[in-house]
């Protein structure tokens, strides 16, 4: 196959996407246990009180745990409940995975147009303490929709194409 | 409606949908057919997402990961070594010994399994003990890191219960010292049963030393504990806290911790901290829609019916959640069913700590019971069998902690004297 096929291209773009946002969570996580140290310290040590610092946390959090979703679809590792046999031959191992697949596309979807209507609501909602739109934080949910969406495409044709992935 | 979110959540799940998206997708259903509006279901995943102890849970997943790779577990399990390396079948009572240790620093059972048991299973294994034997003991001491305080799954209860996460870390110490002793008695038993020897009688590190390389790590739990108990700071504080206390001990004083290995440590907690939250959020919106459709109190009346005593009702939450613990993750499994489990406490008069302390430790049980149990996994995996073989065994174990469990619903006593000794004005 050529190298300017569309499914390698959109693997090199998931590729870029997923190390993008490790990164991206990687430094959201130590914003957030950073600002919660200072907090304690500010409150301790300064005698001051950071009514900003519990909303950044647990803004970052709210980012890294959809992000950190997103990027856990790429590589199967959201977990399953084993409760049918291992290996049911290659047609039901096919099927099931390609349930799967639609089910969690479904969600991708929800994610992506639900939360969208709810972002835009944020538009005009303002955070308690540091004031500014919620949308900012709102926003997390859809593109986590989008994230997923472009990871199951390229899982959907590793398995048509007979790779079954993990 | 609730047949319908129970029905399609387990039909999903059986069907190898991720719990997650399973719990999501079945609330999803629901709130469609119902003709709620279907925007509600971003906001209950953000509400389930921004109560502020919920942060804890990554900050305790990150010390886990963090105690690992700095050098902290190998100076427990020395200490460990130290203190009764040198008894029959000494290598299972380190185990065990050091999961205790260790269960006092981090939050985490998992990390616990792979910390202590990535070292010490080789170890057994080259000594002659049976691989089952070494899955049982390495997976059945590391539910006790969610036992003994600090603990993930103590935070979740106490914040999504709204129950003080203090008083039910107090609550778990005394429990998590009794299935300590247990293992090691149960250990002794088979040791002299199977004939186990002494094995590391030439090799054992002198005590003295290893305490005092040993001190710095349990300045955690004080740190963590006396924070919290003290009214200091927030258990998602004392995590913070704790990690930085680990970062300058490990990057100042040890110098194991390097610029590299930390960036490694972050990347992978970035990525992994989301996959137990994601089933936080998605389980506070199934728990939600319990509550919406006013569930909980359907059990209730249900109970009342039945004429449940205050024993009754105790012993059908252990049932259920030993159930439950057998295929669901014990995390979305207690917040799922936590509305329910508080109301028919309520009811019963039972003491929410009490409650609190007996679910975990059930839901704890979960993480080794087959075929869904994260410990035996993880342990079985390290040493390369099949977590089917391991079953017997880590059932043995398992009566240990089912003989705990029945004890603290005996006695409230063992849950309840420490909260009320140390925090009585709250009480």
């Amino acid at each position: 196959m050529p190298l300017t096929s569309p499914w390698s291209i959109l693997k090199g773009l998931n590729n870029r996407l997923d190390r993008i946002l490790t990164v991206v969570c990687a430094v959201l996580l130590t914003v957030m246990v950073v600002t919660i140290f200072v907090q304690v310290l500010a409150r301790y040590v300064f005698l001051a009180s950071t009514p900003w610092s519990e909303e950044v946390a647990v803004y970052c959090f709210i980012w890294v745990v959809f992000l950190g979703t997103g990027l856990g679809v790429r590589d199967h590792a959201h977990l399953v409940a084993d409760l049918l046999p291992e290996n049911l031959g290659p047609f039901w191992e096919k099927a099931l995975m390609a349930f799967s697949l639609g089910m969690v596309t479904v969600i991708a979807l929800v994610f992506l147009w639900y939360g969208l209507d709810y972002a835009i609501l944020g538009l005009t909602r303002l955070s308690v303490s540091m004031g500014f739109p919620m949308f900012y934080i709102y926003i997390s949910l859809p593109t986590t929709g989008a994230v997923m969406l472009l990871f199951l495409i390229e899982r959907a044709h590793a398995l048509w194409s007979g790779d079954a992935g993990s | 409606m609730t047949t319908l979110l129970f029905t399609s959540f387990f039909a999903l799940i059986f069907l190898r949908i991720p719990v997650g998206f399973a719990l999501i997708l079945s609330s999803f259903l629901v709130i469609v057919a119902d003709g709620l509006p279907p925007n509600l279901v971003a906001l209950r995943l953000y509400e389930g997402l921004t109560p502020f102890p919920i942060l804890a849970i990554p900050l305790f997943y990150s010390l886990g990961l963090l105690c690992n790779s700095s050098g902290f577990t190998e100076r427990i399990m020395m200490l460990a070594r130290a203190l009764v390396g040198g008894v029959r079948a000494g290598l299972a009572h380190v185990n065990i010994v050091a999961s205790m240790l260790f269960a006092g620093i981090s939050g985490s059972s998992t990390a616990d399994t792979a910390g202590i048991g990535s070292v010490i299973m080789p170890q057994m294994v080259k000594a002659g003990y049976s691989k089952p034997f070494t899955v049982a003991v390495t997976a059945c001491s590391s539910t006790m890191g969610n036992i003994i305080p600090p603990s993930i799954l103590m935070v979740i209860y106490g914040a999504f219960g709204n129950v003080s996460i203090g008083m039910l870390f107090l609550g778990g110490f005394l429990p998590g010292l009794l299935l300590g002793f247990g293992q090691m008695a149960l250990v002794y038993v088979l040791a002299r049963h199977y004939d186990f020897g002494v094995e590391d009688k030439n090799e054992r590190p002198p005590l003295g030393r290893s305490l005092l390389r040993g001190v710095l790590p349990l300045g955690v739990p004080v740190v963590i504990i006396g924070g919290i108990v003290g009214g200091v700071f927030t258990p998602t504080e004392s995590a913070a806290i704790a990690i930085f206390y680990v970062l300058a001990l490990s990057a100042f004083v040890y110098r194991e911790l390097t610029l590299k290995s930390l960036r490694g440590l972050l990347q992978e907690g970035g990525r992994f901290v989301a996959l137990p939250l994601i089933m936080t959020a998605a389980a506070a919106v199934f728990a939600w829609l319990l509550a919406y459709y006013q569930f909980p109190e359907a059990m209730v009346g249900v109970m009342e019916e039945f004429g449940a005593s205050r024993y009754g009702v105790l012993a059908s939450v252990v049932f259920a959640f030993l159930i439950l613990g057998c295929f669901l993750d014990t995390v979305p499994a207690i917040i799922m069913f936590l509305p329910i489990v508080q109301a028919l406490g309520d009811s019963a008069g039972i003491h929410p700590v009490q409650m609190g302390v007996i679910v975990v430790l059930t839901g704890a049980l979960g993480l080794v019971t087959p075929p869904y149990g994260v410990c035996l996994l993880v342990a079985s995996k390290i040493i390369g069998i099949h977590p089917r073989q391991a079953i017997a065994m880590t059932l043995m174990f398992g009566g240990v902690s089912l003989a705990v469990i029945i004890f603290v619903v005996l006695v409230p006593e063992v849950s309840l004297f420490l909260p009320k000794l140390l925090m009585g004005k709250f009480f």
